[in-house]
């Protein structure tokens, strides 16, 4: 009998608390198939953050720290500099990167820190009830915006791939979107090179993962595939923003 | 024995290295010593000072109320810190005149060593040999030794012919006031 | 040797010597020099200084490295320990060990720059959110800063816990000698707990502070309640200055016990029984050397009276407590105190 589909060795075996059609459950098990393939588990630390995936230090099979809400870059800063021979990748939702820790993201990007930055944006505050994000899209309603995020008083959201374009010291940056296989496809592979390029440059990547939150933008899980598609790919187009990788 | 020193004049003068020379020697002398800089803005071109206290014995305040000795490298120091001085005041020649100090005042002409000491920053180096030449608490060789402790290499001597000359000239007691 | 060396570079050098894997700060008057020689001097023995973009982000760099099991440490003043609170509380939280340094500077808000002790309270009752506590250690001369702050690496590894040096603006800029070949030996111990990469461990380590479940966020902060009550048995420590006659006691930490001693010195020619009792725990605080028979304690600091609530815990309306203090970044003077001292000793004799 030939195995055609498995879940990763560096995935725990225990059921995940999302919500169905939540984005966060593909991109752990993008980032346990990257470990897996690496065949880096034994040397991995993930920081995780503040947010949904906080208890995300369950579901991997590696060393994990949580951190406090946008101190995952100064967390893995501490550790990557003890340990510069270990993998360190932090993992962080919009709220934890763009707005409370944008401090610690910029300079951990300015001094090229040798660690994966995955960025999970589904453009709301999930933990907390669905309140607009740094990333929320003008018009967007959220809890906290019930009228819609007007950019004239709530201001613009955060095009953090773009930002962190402008940074000398990152090595990769690439946006990619959790919605359809192909896409899916590209993710994996940008994660992959994400983490090759810790290990084999000490460069810093960035990996911005546009992800679907169907519970709190009020969506079924195939409307909040759809809204990737459409109004966020448009306001946060996809691609490679930084490849300096072998520069 | 305890002997107070306060070392004051513009930032940029030397005064708190004039103090770590002292205090360095005052541990060759094999006495316990505290130094106290002012620290913060007043730093930056305006008015600095240090505090030292040696003894004999374990030191408790590093604060100077009442000092024994003064250099006082500019007018504003002099008039700041010469009320609190109970024994010695080394300070430049030209503000000795009407300083109403009750402490010994020895005015101190600091414009003849090499080029002129203003120019060649060595106004405190003339002042701490004066001191030195006034109490008796150091002896010179270990001020000498002191300077080349923590100077870098070549600079010590410039420094060390600064305190020999000021040791010199506090020798000559016209200049003083009482 | 004997070396003439500033507080905050005897702190430093201390930390070199305990082996401190890395320092992470942030620049703030007056505890810059201690950065600085961290800058010069850990790189050369094998370690990491980095220069953070808040206070912030360094006290979490600590908890990074820490959570690595490296000896870590930071260090700030006033407006900049507040600012790190919440990365105390987290390293509190995850039972990791670090040492902070507070070199303390008048305040409240962006205050001044002079000397002060008014963080008493933020270091001792806790500082950041929850219940916990730091080891806190004031050491009373710069030679002691170097000592100290090998203890305090020692104690935090010990007690997986974070252990602040409370100390101000005077004992950190003021030179003194420091014979460092005199320090004590660093110890060492297990981190079997520590996020290394499993590397062949059967199970992952995780350094977390989220507990859901109420019940049991119960059961882990008592355990860490009675971890304290033992350090209380264990680890209080106090210095005790010509207290073996003394009626009157006069209590004070770091640079206030100094001027202390000298207003006692001058008390005691003048044929008072007074003598000092120097706090070099202030948690936990040594609460038994306030109770053998003094009739009265005068406490002084430079805050408008913060240890002397635990005096006054310590001694339970036993001895009456009177506090004397300056702030804003004042120093209390020698005769201010040997005033009081004498006030005290007076109303005595009545």
């Amino acid at each position: 009998m030939n195995t055609i589909y498995e879940k990763p060795r560096s995935l725990s075996d225990v059921n995940f608390h999302y919500c169905p059609g939540c984005g966060h459950g593909v991109v752990h098990r993008l980032i346990c198939e990257v470990i897996d393939e690496l065949n880096i588990n034994d040397k991995t630390i993930a920081v995780v953050p503040v947010g949904c995936a906080v208890m995300s230090y369950d579901y991997f099979e590696c060393d994990a720290v949580e951190s406090a809400h946008g101190r995952a870059p100064a967390v893995a800063t501490g550790i990557k500099r003890c340990m510069p021979d270990k993998v360190v990748f932090s993992y962080q939702g919009d709220g934890d990167l763009a707005a409370i820790g944008t401090a610690e993201t910029i300079h951990a990007a300015a001094r090229g820190e040798a660690i994966t930055v995955i960025f999970v944006n589904n453009t709301i505050y999930g933990m907390t009830g669905g309140q607009m994000a740094p990333t929320s899209l003008p018009g967007q309603v959220t809890q906290t915006t019930p009228c819609g995020r007007d950019p004239y008083t709530q201001g613009y959201p955060l095009k953090m791939c773009e930002i962190l374009s402008q940074v000398q010291g990152v090595s990769y940056i690439e946006r990619c979107a959790i919605d359809t296989v192909p896409h899916i496809n590209a993710a994996k592979k940008a994660i992959k090179k994400a983490f090759l390029n810790q290990i084999e440059n000490g460069g810093y990547s960035f990996i911005e993962l546009l992800c679907s939150c169907p519970t709190n933008w009020k969506m079924t899980p195939k409307q909040a595939k759809e809204r990737i598609g459409s109004e966020m790919c448009e306001y946060y187009p996809l691609g490679v923003f930084v490849d300096k990788i072998g520069e | 024995m305890e002997y107070k020193i306060i070392i004051a004049g513009f930032g940029g003068q030397g005064v708190l290295f004039a103090g770590k020379v002292l205090a360095r020697a005052a541990v060759l002398c094999g006495y316990e010593v505290t130094w106290l800089p002012s620290y913060g803005p007043e730093m930056r071109g305006g008015t600095a000072n240090c505090q030292l206290v040696i003894s004999d014995k374990l030191i408790g305040s590093p604060v100077i109320k009442e000092a024994d000795a003064l250099i006082a490298m500019n007018l504003p120091s002099l008039t700041r810190f010469k009320g609190s001085v109970c024994e010695l005041i080394i300070t430049d020649e030209r503000f000795v005149p009407g300083t109403g100090a009750r402490a010994e005042t020895v005015g101190i002409s600091t414009e003849m060593c090499n080029g002129g000491a203003c120019f060649d920053g060595l106004t405190n180096m003339i002042m701490v040999g004066a001191l030195i030449r006034r109490c008796d608490i150091f002896e010179l060789e270990n001020v000498k030794k002191a300077i080349e402790m923590i100077t870098k290499p070549g600079v010590a001597e410039v420094d060390i012919g600064a305190v020999e000359y000021g040791y010199k000239k506090a020798d000559m007691k016209q200049k003083i006031v009482s | 040797m004997k070396e003439l060396m500033k507080g905050n570079e005897a702190i430093a050098a201390g930390a070199i010597h305990a082996g401190v894997k890395c320092f992470f700060g942030y620049p703030i008057t007056p505890q810059t020099e201690l950065a600085a020689y961290m800058a010069k001097h850990l790189p050369k023995s094998g370690g990491v200084f980095l220069q953070a973009e808040s206070e912030v982000s360094a006290i979490n760099m600590v908890y990074g490295a820490s959570s690595a099991g490296f000896r870590a440490m930071t260090s700030s003043s006033s407006p900049g320990v507040s600012l790190k609170q919440e990365g105390i509380s987290f390293l509190a939280a995850a039972d990791l060990p670090c040492v902070i340094v507070n070199v303390m500077r008048g305040g409240p808000g962006l205050g001044g720059i002079q000397p002060s002790q008014a963080d008493y309270f933020q270091a001792v009752k806790g500082g950041g959110h929850g219940d916990y506590r730091l080891i806190v250690l004031a050491p009373g001369n710069v030679a002691e800063m170097a000592e100290m702050t090998v203890k305090a690496f020692d104690l935090a590894d010990k007690w997986r816990i974070p252990v602040m040096i409370l100390t101000d603006g005077v004992l950190g800029q003021m030179m003194e000698t420091v014979d460092m070949d005199s320090l004590p030996e660093r110890k060492y111990y297990d981190k079997e707990w520590a996020v290394t990469g499993r590397s062949g461990r059967a199970h992952k380590n995780i350094v977390k502070t989220l507990h859901l479940d109420a019940e049991e966020l119960e059961k882990i902060v008592l355990e860490r309640e009675e971890k304290y009550r033992r350090i209380e048995c264990e680890e209080a420590d106090a210095e005790e200055y010509r207290a073996d006659d003394a009626d009157i006691i006069v209590t004070a930490y770091g640079i206030t016990s100094r001027i202390a001693k000298a207003a006692v010195d001058r008390a005691r020619e003048s044929g008072v029984r007074v003598g000092v009792v120097r706090p070099k725990t202030l948690y936990p605080f040594p609460s038994e050397f306030y109770n053998k028979g003094y009739k009265k304690i005068l406490c002084v600091e430079m805050s408008t009276g913060q240890m002397v609530e635990d005096v006054k815990l310590a001694v339970k309306c036993g001895v009456p407590v009177e506090f004397y203090g300056r702030t804003g970044g004042m120093i209390p003077g020698e005769d201010e105190i040997y005033e009081r001292i004498m006030m005290m000793a007076k109303e005595d004799a009545k």
